[in-house]
């Protein structure tokens, strides 16, 4: 029986899987048993047992991982720590970040920040900090960065912010490999800050030594043009080290063993300057393998060993599964040993140099086919000129990192300038950067795609898999396969499209401030504010991220309560980067609107005043501004809020904005039905706001508070609390929750917070 | 070992089909599917003598016609045409004594119907000179013979053959046949081969086994060295034969 590594992969990946979805270990076992009776043969028996062994271990260290938590006292502000320096430390202007290992109730692993950082800190530094221990956040929004789960794919789980006054270096504790490894570190960085420009020695950090979060802008290019895995640090880089230390070793006439052991060695030096990667040490391992297989004189075998180490990795830390960096770099390496060398032997030309760039671009569509869905998920885009681009810059990055390494070694070993000979470095550097820089600029050179549903991946995958030849041992039994995924596939899309969508109502967690996004069955979508800050972008990072992971080209409608900045910012953020059609305020004279609106001229977009238009969704959804009318007049910006009233059926939303008693007041002296099941509460839940009698008017039965962590308003009020707790409403707050998403069928309603 | 027994499982010889190069998945065939179908099969009409096929509806092959051979009769599996080229090539010469023993077995399924399989008593593999050898590693026909062997005591009825080897040597180092005339190639294996020990093959029928037969040079000098030393007959399987318009 062939390919023991892959069976026993997949059992771990299934054991993940099955974790998630909430398979029971019972049930796994008693398939396995099953497995195990229908088996014919001793060797496959055994085979189901391994696997099973296998499956049963993940599962449980899944279990066991999952569970696990910071160990430090969370509660407890400003506590004295005594910690080791882990990682080496990433400056980013007066901030510093790095791991460290501090004794706590036992000794753990954690992410340490400094902001005005005014130290020096090195690999190995024994410090003592005051800090306050918290756990990093998990997804707050849709389409938003998981960093707890991030951090838990490198086992640490806690996050310290360190106050810098309080560090105190004590020593530097390192063993002789490492300090001698940091050493070689640190000339290569002073080699890379003595010789090159800023500009730059950023690329050169992140292309040589893995060190990225530096220039932000490059990295933001690069991903968007589909070369982001030249900065990665991988395969052609320990390939170049395996190249360069098997040639001495050729050239000295060594034995095998002493030639493992060189060879080994210089990987492991490798690997630890860049800081022990996912990409360089699957690399560095698949080279230290080809060289037992050429030297056992085995054939070499790139799935199994892939799979192997795969196996390996997640049998140390399944959550490894989810990086990003671990994906990428396995499916690329997957898809180049399953779809190049088939599409090699293909096409052939004669000439030598036709060759070389058949073999680059055949290897790029390899890693493209196999990695496309995975780029989508991770990154929501690709790019069309990402197969040109890769044939201009992959071959300019692997001369600088030959040459470049080359004229490191030699100079430091002999400790001569060459600077000349790094003239070709810099100018392939500049070559890479401006490409990049004027391709992004090129209108459509990236598209904006949304992650694709499961049955659509899976349903890519059999088509490449077929169109590739392969599912084609069995030829019939394969057919069957490939008709019933067929079937399987149309029929879910047929099902998704006849069952009637619900109206979703997403309330995001923008920190401080309000935003609220509708889904309307009929595939409209609204969004009411935009949230806002002053030293984050709200629309950027939380809105236009949200629209992209729920596949949303055009917001039909988007409504500004009020011009403050907190509702009003977001929305400037986001027109131009999202097709908007109309937008409705509260008062088209304000003078806090004039940047709304010449924004919106400039994008053509009509701006109304809440009572000027009359929205008609669907016959069974009414959508009301009820607030203010035209005889209302204008108070101020907060109690002059748009209030929104939507109903589906028996289900009913209304929206305050930052309503407050005032306009609550003449909200109620109306005489429009403001009843609702759910109450966003006006003012992030200020005592202003939310009067006894307007309670009691909308008899709510659930309320959203939407309000940032920790704010200076000290929002929300306790005596609008205990106000909605006697009334008992159920009430959600963004700043403990993240965001909330509501879904109802005009009947039922299923809420769902994003955070635990 | 440990380590040998880990690196068996990991390392494996049949990773990837030598013809079309596609990863193989689940299986324990050396070649694809797609591929083993598209080897080009020797059909029915072929020589009486030497079993390459032939297309001009005769009995025996030109060279036959021409030339006797001292050998008996022969089994050619395919045509020397199309993938199998790759396929001797990789055994030959990329380190693949897996892929010859599996190719071997191949060869011993379709030799099935032979008349003269019951007459066997050993199987000689045309044998490389001790320097080849050693540059390689393994000797390709032995491989194959060591596939039709096992073969062959799987069968319904299984055969009591046994593997000959060291009883037959190559005393020249001669150069590759591959750019050679016909002529040439008679003389090239002229006197190439020494029998070391006579008894063992005396009024014995031995199958010669090798991997591609062309003109036949190599097999009617093996033939004729073994007749000369006691042998009773001599016949020969190989995995492919040139077509007669070859050479």
């Amino acid at each position: 029986m062939k390919r023991l590594p892959l069976f026993f992969f997949i059992s771990g990946l299934l054991a993940i899987i099955s974790y998630n979805i909430g398979i029971n270990l019972i049930l796994a076992c008693v398939v396995f048993a099953i497995a195990f009776c229908i088996c014919k043969g001793d060797s496959y028996k055994l085979i189901v047992i391994y696997c099973s062994i296998i499956f049963i271990f993940i599962f449980c260290r899944m279990d066991n991982i999952s569970n696990i938590t910071s160990s430090f006292d969370l509660n407890k502000n400003e506590v004295q720590y005594q910690g080791r320096v882990v990682s080496f430390p990433i400056y980013k202007e007066n901030k510093v970040q790095f791991v460290m290992e501090v004794k706590g109730a036992k000794k753990e692993k954690v992410q340490g920040f400094i902001n005005n950082n005014t130290h020096l800190l090195t690999y190995g530094d024994m410090i003592e900090f005051t800090a306050q221990a918290t756990i990093p956040n998990s997804r707050r929004n849709p389409g938003g960065f998981d960093y707890r789960q991030y951090l838990r794919t490198k086992k640490i789980y806690t996050v310290m912010y360190i106050n810098n006054d309080s560090l105190v270096i004590q020593n530097n504790s390192q063993n002789i490999i490492s300090k001698n490894i940091s050493a070689l570190r640190n000339k290569l960085t002073d080699f890379i800050d003595v010789n090159f420009t800023e500009r730059e020695n950023q690329f050169l950090r992140a292309l040589i030594i893995g060190e990225k979060g530096n220039d932000s802008e490059v990295i933001n290019n690069f991903n968007k043009l589909g070369i982001s895995h030249i900065l990665s640090v991988s395969g052609l880089h320990v390939g170049f080290i395996y190249l360069f230390a098997t040639t001495i070793c050729r050239i000295l006439k060594l034995n095998k063993k002493i030639q493992i052991y060189i060879i080994g060695i210089s990987l492991y030096t490798y690997c630890f300057i860049v800081g022990f990667s996912d990409s360089v040490i699957r690399a560095s391992l698949m080279l230290f393998l080809l060289l037992l297989a050429n030297i056992t004189n085995k054939k070499y075998d790139t799935l199994n060993v892939l799979c192997f180490l795969a196996l390996c990795f997640i049998l140390h830390n399944p959550y490894v599964i989810y990086s990003v960096g671990f994906q990428l770099s396995y499916s690329a390496v997957l898809s180049i040993t399953v779809f190049y060398p088939y599409l090699n032997n293909k096409i052939s030309f004669n000439t030598k140099y036709l060759e070389y760039f058949k073999s680059i671009i055949l290897i790029t569509i390899s890693v493209q086919i196999g990695t496309i869905p995975l780029v989508i998920y991770h990154f929501n885009n690709i790019s069309i000129f990402s197969l040109i681009t890769n044939l201009l810059i992959v071959p300019a990055a692997g001369f600088i990192v030959i040459v470049f390494l080359c004229v490191f070694c030699v100079s430091t070993l002999l400790n001569i300038s060459l600077l000349p000979f790094l003239v070709p470095v810099k100018l392939s550097i500049n070559f890479i950067l401006s490409v990049s820089e004027n391709l992004i600029k090129i209108p459509y050179s990236y598209s904006i795609l949304s992650p694709m549903p499961f049955y659509i991946v899976s349903f890519y995958y059999l088509l490449v898999f077929i169109c590739f030849g392969y599912l084609y041992h069995y030829r019939l039994r394969n057919r069957k396969v490939i008709i019933v995924v067929t079937i399987i596939n149309i029929s879910i899309v047929i099902i998704l499209s006849i069952i009637p969508k619900p109206l979703t109502v997403t309330y995001l967690d923008v920190g401080q401030g309000d935003s609220a996004l509708i889904q309307f069955p009929s595939g409209q979508n609204m969004l009411i504010d935009g949230g806002g800050q002053y030293n984050y972008s709200v629309g950027d990072e939380i809105i236009i991220n949200t629209l992209v992971h729920k596949n949303i080209r055009k917001l039909d409608l988007v409504v500004c309560t009020h011009s403050h900045d907190d509702h009003k910012l977001g929305i400037l953020e986001i027109i131009g980067k999202v097709k908007i059609d109309s937008i409705i305020i509260n008062c088209l004279e304000e003078e806090g609107y004039t940047d709304l609106i010449s924004l919106a001229n400039e994008f053509n977009i009509p701006v109304y005043k809440n009572n000027q238009v009359k929205v008609n969704i669907s016959k069974s959804i009414l959508l009301d501004f009820v607030y203010p009318n035209s005889n209302t007049l204008y108070i101020d910006e907060n109690n002059s809020s748009v209030i929104t009233k939507m109903s589906y059926n028996d289900i009913s939303f209304l929206f305050m904005g930052d309503l407050e008693n005032k306009g609550e007041k003449n909200l109620i002296e109306n005489k429009k039905d403001i009843s609702s099941v759910f109450l966003k509460i006006g003012h992030h839940g200020s005592k202003t706001s939310t009067g006894k009698e307007f309670l009691s008017t909308v008899n709510p039965v659930y309320g959203i508070i939407s309000v940032g962590k920790d704010n200076r308003y000290n929002h929300p009020n306790q005596e609008v609390l205990e106000l909605l707790d006697n009334k008992g409403v159920n009430y959600f707050r963004t700043d403990q929750v993240g965001a909330i998403e509501i879904n109802t069928n005009g009947e039922k309603v299923k809420i769902k917070t994003y955070t635990d | 070992m440990m380590i040998d027994k880990f690196l068996d499982i990991i390392f494996i010889p049949n990773g990837r089909c030598p013809i079309c190069k596609r990863v193989i998945f689940f299986s324990d065939e050396f070649i694809c599917h797609q591929c083993k179908s598209s080897l080009d099969m020797v059909g029915d009409e072929k020589c009486k003598k030497c079993g390459k096929e032939i297309d001009d509806g005769k009995n025996y092959c030109s060279g036959c016609i021409t030339y006797n051979y001292n050998y008996q009769e022969g089994f050619a599996l395919y045509n020397y045409e199309g993938s199998i080229k790759t396929i001797i090539h990789n055994i030959k010469f990329s380190n693949c004594p897996e892929l010859a023993v599996y190719m071997g077995k191949v060869l011993g399924k379709s030799m099935k119907n032979c008349s003269w399989l019951e007459e066997l008593d050993y199987i000689i593999p045309i044998p490389l000179h001790e320097n080849r050898f050693k540059t390689r590693g393994y000797n390709q026909s032995e491989k194959i013979s060591n596939g039709i062997i096992n073969e062959f005591t799987q069968m319904d009825k299984a055969l009591d053959i046994k593997l000959c080897i060291n009883t037959l040597i190559r005393q020249k180092d001669t150069p590759h046949q591959l750019k050679l005339s016909k002529e040439e190639r008679f003389s090239n294996v002229k006197n190439a081969f020494k029998v070391t020990n006579k008894d063992v093959i005396n009024e014995k029928t031995i199958l010669l086994v090798d991997d591609v037969y062309t003109t036949g040079a190599t097999i009617d000098e093996c033939s004729a060295k073994l007749l000369d030393n006691g042998a009773l007959k001599v016949y020969f399987a190989v995995l492919a034969s040139g077509k007669t318009n070859q050479l």
